[in-house]
């Protein structure tokens, strides 16, 4: 498999993003039926899935280049995205040998790691890095384990410490943070990173979650699906940044509603890590603008269903209200009323050019 | 559902009448999965009477995932399993096991681990025991024993070091009050052995204002449990569930169509109404009127109180 | 009586009573003497081992008087908790009353010397004022009793959340008028 990758994207003003016909059908769409509510949708995290996207442990697709040096360009500025706290050292190495093992295994042609006792030599041809460093030693890296090997992975990351029967983040490398902010979160239990998440929290959510992840098994890793609306392809909507980004919210018209609205999808995966019994927690994010999805006739058709009855409380909590009319109204134009299958896959193989009319 | 690996014993070695250590290695020359202190597996062990899957502690684990180490007790009371081990096994013979899996995992911040094992208990132990020494972290390990085993557990203890691990012969050769009120704080418990020793560790460390969270005791998780039967009312079969299965992977292996999804007892896709029988509820997802109910089952975890269930399904 | 929040981060705080089996019960506050009002109908101050009360003045010595031992300083409390728990054992539990700043640095200092969660507890005694963390620049503001501030860092009008961080011992402020500049919400008193 070759990647071709976009190597002129940009996540921050002036944007410049876009996916191919093969990113677009590979996309993670979030809504396996025409309504959605909050649940625990966790599963196993097989490679293979309803997409593409599913193929891989640590998936890497077109705009993995672009976005490995957007989140360089936000830790250059702000290096706190950034944190581990010092209890968390072994897992840095846990998650180091976690994920170049799985990129190895799932890119041969993209990543090559050579281990020689404790000499590690690992070669990222995408970003033309080579290193060779001591297993177990920071000192032999550029930088710490976790940041070194967060920078050639796409999505966020965070560390999980299990400790008295809860899971506390203890860790993050998080340049894309939809709207919270990692370093006041830094060192939460579980329940209390996900306290703003008030209609989940009532619903039970997070306390069948935790039980499930506290019994998480090495080598059994799950997923789940979140997804919000952002303006703009931006990856950085921190809550550090929220006035830098909030006014886009008041910029969606009925005309550029299709360029400039995206789904925002995570793939979230959870691993438990061998040595430290800490868990790895990728958030791995997703944009397709509006245009792009309704490129696709069933997801043009359900998402139109799914904000339509979006209960007023979620909405209200993941920030739609100020557009939520003007993105209905749009997406009514391609739901033509007839059914939408079961599950996410898009059910067609290739798309129809731009511009032809259905 | 589970993955499954063949492995081979490399080395067998008869510590003491009835204690007998394998080293095992994979069959296929792969790389074994890594495992936390703490991990155990389930070995096939194909006995007479059918298959038995019994479960036991990894005391030591190979750097770069070469070998599993298990010690395992013949034990006078086993139903084949300990002793198709000890009587059948012999270098070379090649085993069947789940991947490990790790209820009883070290936790980061904890200033010092006191072990108190007894008998084979010692084997979870052992790991944990071992990976602090070699992070030159604090423990202290009591082990409990027979007088005839004293010397095969120190010698299994002796790497730690005298003043760090202490042998005991018999159970009442240590003051548990004295123990629990020398330890600093971020002291947690970790404890493996008879039921009645476990118990007796809990009752009196909480007794002694420990937070119970701080005590960890081993349980190889509650996959399993009693036989039973599962009748299906609406298309009229009946399915038995075997005592290592769970009910979903019965109905499944049978292709009796059901929606699941994590299959831990949480996202609640699997939930089916129960029509005859009593559901033994180990979910997070029912509530708890749910669950005093009797109507529902999550069988991607529960198992039933009895010997039959009835399913509407 | 702080109202619940739907919020899970915020802290509840529930009046103290000795918990049964504890070997050994330290109290600590920043008020020169114990405020009952952080101790159930039915405790009895006199029922804890040691009671660490902030007296003030620089004369003060650290001396002990039936279990009662003050100290000059928030800062002298909390250096000497930190040695003394360094040499404690399993089996004691640790209370904490006094403003929230002090109550969750006496968290802190207890977390790092190994006790968890359920071995101590803490009581916000005095006004419902909080300390803010700005969102954007990480600065603390202090004594805040309103919903909307200005925030001592960046200048940002903050609206005051629930969410709430043990290791900072701050409420999140984020900017209330970021997507609309200059039309901010109705100012309130915090509860």
């Amino acid at each position: 498999m070759s990647i071709c990758f976009h190597r002129d994207e940009k996540f921050r003003v002036p944007f410049h993003f876009s996916n191919s016909d093969a990113a677009l059908l590979r996309f993670p769409f979030p809504f396996p039926e025409d309504s959605y509510t909050y649940s625990v949708n966790i599963e196993p995290h097989t490679r293979g899935g309803p997409t593409e996207a599913f193929s891989a442990q640590f998936d890497v697709d077109e705009h993995y280049i672009a976005e490995c040096q957007d989140r360089a360009e936000l830790l250059a500025a702000e290096p706190s995205r950034c944190t581990v706290l010092p209890h968390m050292h072994d897992a840095e190495w846990d998650a180091l040998e976690l994920i170049m093992s799985d990129m190895v295994k799932d890119y041969p042609d993209l990543f090559t790691l050579t281990r020689d006792g404790d000499q590690w030599t690992w070669h990222n041809r995408p970003l033309g890095l080579q290193d060779t460093f001591t297993f177990g030693n920071a000192s032999t890296l550029p930088c710490g384990p976790f940041e070194y090997i967060t920078r050639q992975a796409q999505g966020d990351f965070t560390l999980q410490d299990q400790r008295d029967g809860n899971l506390f983040l203890d860790g993050v490398t998080v340049t894309g943070a939809a709207d919270y902010s990692p370093a006041f979160d830094l060192g939460m239990s579980f329940d209390e990173w996900h306290g703003p998440a008030t209609v989940a929290t009532e619903m039970g959510i997070f306390d069948r979650a935790l039980q499930y992840l506290l019994k998480l098994q090495v080598g059994r890793p799950v997923r789940r699906l979140n997804w919000t609306l952002t303006v703009n392809p931006r990856f950085d909507t921190s809550a550090e940044n929220y006035p830098v980004w909030g006014p886009d919210r008041t910029t969606i018209t009925p005309d550029n509603i299709g360029n400039s609205l995206f789904l925002r999808v995570e793939l979230q995966s959870l691993y438990r890590l061998p040595g430290s019994n800490a868990i790895l927690f990728n958030i791995r994010t997703y944009f397709a603008s509006f245009g792009e999805l309704c490129r696709v006739p069933k997801w043009g058709r359900r998402l139109h269903r799914v904000l339509r009855d979006l209960p007023p409380e979620l909405a209200a909590y993941k920030g739609l209200v100020r557009f939520l009319p003007t993105a209905v109204a749009y997406l009514a134009a391609f739901d033509d009323g007839s059914p939408t299958s079961p599950g996410i896959a898009p059910d067609i193989q290739s798309l129809r050019p731009v511009g032809c009319p259905a | 559902m589970m993955d499954t690996l063949a492995l081979r014993v490399a080395e067998r070695d008869l510590l003491s009448p009835t204690l007998l250590r394998l080293r095992l290695t994979s069959a296929n020359a792969n790389k074994l999965p890594s495992v936390t202190p703490g991990s155990h597996l389930v070995l096939d062990l194909p006995v007479k009477d059918g298959a038995r899957r019994n479960a036991y502690s990894i005391t030591q684990a190979g750097k770069g995932g070469t070998f599993y180490e298990i010690i395992v007790r013949h034990s006078p009371t086993s139903r084949g399993g300990s002793a198709f081990v000890h009587k059948e096994l012999t270098v070379d013979s090649i085993l069947n096991a789940s991947c490990p899996s790790n209820f009883l995992a070290l936790e980061s911040t904890a200033k010092k681990i006191l072990l108190i094992g007894g008998g084979v208990g010692v084997t979870p132990l052992l790991a944990l025991a071992r990976a602090r020494m070699e992070r030159g972290e604090t423990l202290e390990f009591h082990q409990f024993c027979t007088p005839e085993e004293k010397p095969v557990f120190e010698s299994l203890l002796a790497p730690f070091g005298q003043g760090v691990a202490c042998v005991h012969a018999g159970r009442n050769a240590l003051d548990f009050q004295t123990l629990f009120r020398r330890q600093p704080l971020g002291t947690y418990i970790y404890t493996c052995g008879p039921n009645a020793m476990m118990e007796r560790v809990l009752t009196e460390a909480t007794a002694m204002g420990w937070p119970e969270r701080r005590i960890h005791q081993e349980s190889f998780g509650a996959g399993g449990g009693n036989p039973f039967t599962v009748t299906l009312a609406r298309t009229g079969g009946t399915i038995p569930v075997a005592e290592d299965q769970t009910l979903l992977d019965a109905l499944e292996s049978a292709d009796v169509p059901i929606t699941s999804l994590c299959r831990g007892g949480a996202c609640g896709m699997c939930r089916t109404p129960v029509l005859a029988g009593t559901p033994e509820h180990r979910d997070h997802f029912l509530s708890a009127d749910e669950k005093a109910s009797g109507r529902w089952i999550m069988p991607c975890v529960s198992r039933a109180h009895g010997a039959c269930l009835t399913l509407d399904l | 009586m702080i109202p619940s929040s739907p919020v899970k981060s915020r802290p509840v705080y529930l009046p103290f009573g000795i918990s049964p089996n504890v070997q050994f019960s330290l109290i600590l506050t920043d008020k020169p003497t114990l405020d009952p009002s952080c101790l159930r109908s039915e405790t009895d101050p006199d029922t804890f081992d040691e009671v660490w009360v902030v007296h003030g003045g620089s004369t003060i010595l650290p001396q002990q008087h039936n279990g009662l031992r003050s100290f000059r300083s928030v800062s002298q409390l909390t250096e000497t908790l930190a040695g003394r728990l360094a040499h404690e054992q399993m089996g004691l539990r640790l209370y904490a009353a006094g403003s929230e700043d002090f109550i969750w640095k006496t968290a802190r200092i207890a977390e790092q010397a190994g006790l968890s969660r359920d071995e101590y507890s803490l009581f916000k005694l005095g006004p419902l004022t909080r300390t803010v963390m700005c969102a954007h620049c990480h600065t603390l503001t202090r004594n805040i009793s309103m919903t909307l501030i200005t925030c001592d860092g960046c200048g940002a009008t903050l609206e005051v959340r629930d969410h709430f961080s043990r290791l900072h011992g701050a409420y999140l402020g984020v900017q209330a008028d970021a997507e609309t500049p200059g039309i901010l919400p109705t100012v309130e008193a915090l509860t």
